[in-house]
């Protein structure tokens, strides 16, 4: 589904903020739309990769598999979002699976186009792939954040732990050792 | 109650005290082996006859576990089993680095000759020989049983594993036995009555003495106990009981029993004969009974006179006569730490033969008297400190140091 699209829309989408409206009136000519349904599912982890989305409305979720266990969601995506970058640039197969939490519009941004541009030293492809690069960054650190509190979170765990269940044995070693030494 | 009840009566009342809780109590109290073996003999007239033995080992917590092998008609893994139990509380009460273990073959040996004596229990050893050793379980003499039979013991299990002297004690001084084993038991329940008189300012000097029972332990306890000053006043033997309110004449008596003659034919100036249960009864400063287990019933323990109970023999009082001894005051010295003087012995035999060492007799008694000596105040330590009876706290130093072990090593 396509539907045209003129730069000052383009330049209102925060990747694309930065470029000029030359830049824009180019990306609004390779911009693919795509309507979501809620709870329908745009790519499921595993899935090939060649494009990037843009969130226009609607919330997309993010979810990881993990083996023997419930999927583990891992973020909630709102408007002005890109994702789905990580595969392509990995050139790997989709590393989560993406849902529609609600009614959701996307526009939808071929790897190749973007390949392309780069190729050839277009200011726009430059720009928005910064961009990628900065949202990179962003989430890599959140993730070592949250990696960190985890951390800590277990190790308090192992410290605390034998506070609660006092061994039996032990207990009575301690006892017998004190009480009745002779 | 049977002897296996009897003890393990003892165990859990030391064990309420200490409050080891009902599963660590169970640990303690269950034999860890039993082993039970069918034993073959040809008889000298060609007949085939079969016993049976046992070995029950109980708990090893603090060492290699070490006991008695008796040979007895009435032996049964009941009997075994408690006499096990209360080898366990014996050794680590006295502090040895042993645990305990019991065996026997229900058999009446006096209808064995010699020679099927000695393939009965070269058999035996085959049968069990996996389960004793030197640093597993270590057999002693016991009922019936001899330094001859010993020396078999040691003899067909150094055939299968080398010349091992140290698998079995009590064995005979020409073949790596210890100076001073024979007499160590009655040796050692005079070293304790010794502290124990010295405790409420008296001495065994003139302090009169009834012993019931003339065996090994009873001869000895006598003999050491006169060479010590006691004027023993009542002895007795299966026969029945001799009474001499002076004191009995002792190396006339010991000649006159090393024939091995009944005492009641016993004849001297002043002595009167009385029956066994009689010198129970006696009014004397110390009572040992050295003979049968059970012998102090209820009635009997509303009438002894003596001043105090030394018990030479195992279990010799039961648990109702214990309640009433302790209600009329008269303070019971229990078998585990009295007669605790043969099996520390028994440990320095082991102790000499593992290091390819022999010390002399006056070393042994020494040391035997240094270790019971310390055993005893130990023991006197805890019953003053929580106001226990003798038995009690004697219980509670020996399981406690086993429950220690137990603990300290992990299930």
């Amino acid at each position: 589904m396509t539907s045209p699209i003129d730069a000052a829309t383009v330049k209102s989408f925060a990747p694309f903020a930065k470029l000029t409206s030359e830049e824009a009136a180019l990306v609004a000519q390779l911009l693919e739309f795509q309507t979501l349904a809620r709870g329908e599912t745009l790519f499921h982890q595993g899935d090939a990769s060649d494009t990037i989305y843009l969130i226009i409305s609607g919330d997309m979720q993010i979810l990881l598999r993990v083996p023997d266990h419930d999927d583990h969601h891992l973020v909630t995506f709102g408007p002005g979002t890109i994702f789905g970058e990580v595969a392509p640039l990995a050139e790997e197969h989709r590393t989560a699976t993406a849902t529609a939490l609600t009614e959701v519009t996307l526009a939808r941004l071929a790897w190749s186009a973007l390949e392309k541009g780069l190729e050839n030293s277009e200011r726009w492809a430059v720009k928005f792939l910064l961009h990628t690069a900065e949202i990179l960054a962003r989430r890599l650190r959140a993730v070592n954040n949250r990696f960190a509190a985890t951390l800590a979170k277990i190790d308090a765990k192992v410290v605390s732990a034998p506070a609660h269940t006092e061994d039996e044995l032990d207990s009575l070693r301690r006892r017998l050792l004190r009480d009745w030494s002779f | 109650m049977s002897p296996f009840e009897q003890t393990n009566h003892y165990i859990r009342q030391a064990s309420q005290t200490m409050d080891l809780g009902a599963r660590v109590e169970q640990l303690l109290l269950t034999p860890e082996g039993e082993h039970h073996v069918t034993v073959p003999i040809e008889r000298d007239n060609g007949e085939l006859a079969v016993f049976t033995g046992y070995r029950i080992q109980h708990n090893s917590a603090r060492g290699p576990m070490k006991g008695g092998l008796r040979y007895h008609p009435a032996v049964d893994a009941e009997d075994v089993r408690a006499l096990a139990s209360l080898m366990t509380w014996k050794t680590a009460l006295v502090n040895l680095p042993f645990g305990g273990a019991k065996g026997g073959i229900a058999v009446d040996p006096s209808l064995l000759s010699s020679g099927e004596l000695e393939r009965l229990t070269r058999k035996f050893v085959q049968r069990i020989g996996q389960q004793i050793g030197p640093q597993r379980d270590i057999p002693a003499p016991d009922m019936n049983t001899n330094a001859q039979v010993m020396a078999w013991v040691m003899d067909e299990y150094s055939r299968i594993n080398g010349f091992s002297p140290a698998v079995v004690t009590g064995k005979p001084l020409d073949l790596h036995g210890s100076e001073g084993r024979e007499a160590a038991t009655g040796r050692g329940v005079v070293f304790i009555a010794e502290e124990f008189l010295k405790d409420s300012g008296a001495s065994l000097q003139n302090a009169s003495v009834a012993i019931q029972g003339f065996g090994n332990v009873g001869w000895f306890a006598a003999s050491i106990a006169h060479q010590h000053g006691a004027k023993v006043v009542a002895v007795s033997d299966v026969s029945g009981g001799i009474f001499h309110a002076g004191g009995l004449d002792i190396p006339a008596l010991e000649e006159f029993a090393r024939v091995r003659r009944p005492l009641k034919e016993y004849q001297a100036d002043g002595v009167s004969i009385i029956s066994n249960e009689d010198v129970l009864l006696a009014d004397v400063d110390l009572l040992i009974p050295a003979a049968l287990g059970g012998v102090f019933t209820r009635e009997v323990a509303f009438n002894v006179r003596a001043r105090a109970i030394i018990e030479a023999a195992n279990a010799p009082t039961t648990p109702e006569a214990d309640e009433i001894f302790a209600q009329r005051g008269i303070p019971v010295i229990p078998d585990i730490l009295a007669n605790a003087g043969g099996v520390t012995v028994s440990y320095f035999e082991w102790a000499q033969n593992i290091q390819c060492f022999r010390w002399t007799e006056e070393e042994v008694n020494q040391r035997l008297k240094q270790t019971l000596v310390s055993s005893y105040a130990t023991v006197r330590k805890v019953k003053k400190q929580r106001n226990l009876t003798w038995r009690t706290a004697a219980f509670i130093v020996a399981l406690g140091r086993v429950a220690k072990a137990t603990v300290l090593r992990g299930i």
